[in-house]
């Protein structure tokens, strides 16, 4: 009886906490998500500077549409999508930037391996 | 009594809810599957770095939103970071993975580099080697004939070349002699001689010179009977001049009456008299 008074307790618990923090998102949004646009736009830029743009085309498409998704959201007064949106873009934004370095990478090590195969053939030759 | 097993029933609908585990939720799955797979890639590093640390944060929160609040929109979108981000985590490993490999390719590149230049030393060293070994074998060849290691070469001395003083006709032992450095010239075919004719004293000046001359010229006519060409041969009749005994006696004289054979270096040049 004790245990179960215990457990029902901390479960009790959980669910005022759960239906708070329901009631609050139900609530929240009086503020425009500007700061969350502000992060996607700069990680969308990060990725368009490591070259994503041609090394990642459909990663960085897929980040720069959510974005402007978010942006006319915003202009909605769409908050909760624009949060959505945007937290989502600059994750995309993410996977792009670091698509394109891995692609980068991969493309020098491919390059320097030709050469280094090149030059191993030269020296079995001398 | 009654309101108190009312209350327990209340309860009871949340508790079994609390025990049981969540219902399978697709987006949390791939989430979960991404940031495993992210975490096992052997380039992941310490904690992963901060892509898969923020994976972590997002997978957390997708986790409690479906067990705590079975929110299906909140738990979609918080799975869609999670998953994203590990992606994220994967690829940034990835690209280390392909940098190690790239700064191995270059190390080796260097490597081979230098192994071709060690290769070209050890080409010229054995080129010297050879140099060096051939000039050994010719003065070992001609220590049989005493030859005299000079600041002008090898040279080799020969007496008795005529025999007689007014005589063309070659003595048995320089023919000899001929004989042994016309092989020796065979196997050395870069090098030159020259064959420098000496008098002694007596008698004037111009018929010693031309004396000279001719035992010079008797000895080269010896080598190239034994196969030497003539144009690897230099000849000159010194006469009297650059005595190595006294003229003042027969044995002096018969020392001054000789022909040396001076020979050139690897690359042909004989150095002239100072």
């Amino acid at each position: 009886m004790n245990a179960t008074q215990t457990m029902t307790g901390r479960c009790s618990r959980w669910l005022a906490t759960g239906l708070a923090v329901l009631v609050l998102a139900a609530c929240a949004s009086p503020q425009p998500p500007r700061e969350r646009l502000t992060l996607a736009q700069a990680s969308l830029e990060a990725a368009a500077s490591s070259g994503a743009p041609e090394l990642a085309p459909a990663e960085y498409e897929r980040a720069r549409t959510k974005l402007e998704a978010a942006k006319v959201a915003l202009g909605r007064n769409e908050y909760g999508k624009a949060h959505v949106m945007a937290e989502q873009a600059e994750a995309d934004a993410l996977v792009a930037r670091h698509k394109a370095g891995a692609e980068r990478a991969r493309r020098a090590t491919e390059e320097v391996n030709a050469g280094l195969k090149a030059l191993r053939e030269q020296t079995m030759r001398r | 009594m009654t309101s108190w097993k009312h209350y327990m029933a209340l309860l009871a609908i949340p508790l079994a809810a609390c025990q049981t585990t969540p219902p399978h939720h697709e987006g949390l799955r791939e989430a979960r599957q991404a940031y495993a797979s992210a975490s096992l890639h052997p380039q992941s590093g310490e904690g992963g770095g901060m892509e898969l640390r923020r994976a972590r944060q997002s997978l957390d929160a997708a986790e409690r939103a479906w067990a705590d609040r079975r929110n299906d929109d909140e738990t979609r979108h918080l799975a869609y970071l999670a998953y994203r981000q590990a992606q994220a985590a994967h690829l940034a490993a990835e690209q280390r993975h392909q940098e190690a490999q790239l700064k191995q390719a270059s190390v080796e590149r260097e490597r081979i580099r230098g192994q071709g230049h060690a290769l070209d030393a050890q080409a010229a060293h054995n080129r010297a080697d050879r140099l060096s070994d051939r000039a050994d074998q010719l003065s070992l060849a001609l220590q049989q004939m005493q030859a005299r290691n000079t600041d002008r070469g090898l040279v080799v001395t020969v007496r008795e070349v005529l025999f007689d003083t007014a005589q063309d006709r070659l003595h048995p032992g320089a023919r000899r002699s001929a004989a042994q450095l016309a092989d020796i010239l065979k196997q050395h075919p870069q090098r030159r001689i020259r064959v420098e004719g000496f008098a002694d004293s007596r008698g004037d000046e111009g018929y010693n010179q031309a004396l000279s001359q001719r035992r010079a010229e008797s000895f080269r006519d010896a080598l190239v009977e034994h196969g030497v060409p003539a144009d690897r041969i230099d000849v000159q009749g010194l006469g009297e001049a650059f005595p190595v005994a006294t003229n003042a006696t027969a044995a002096g004289r018969q020392q001054n009456r000789r022909i040396e054979v001076v020979f050139s270096d690897e690359q042909g040049q004989v150095k002239p008299r100072p």
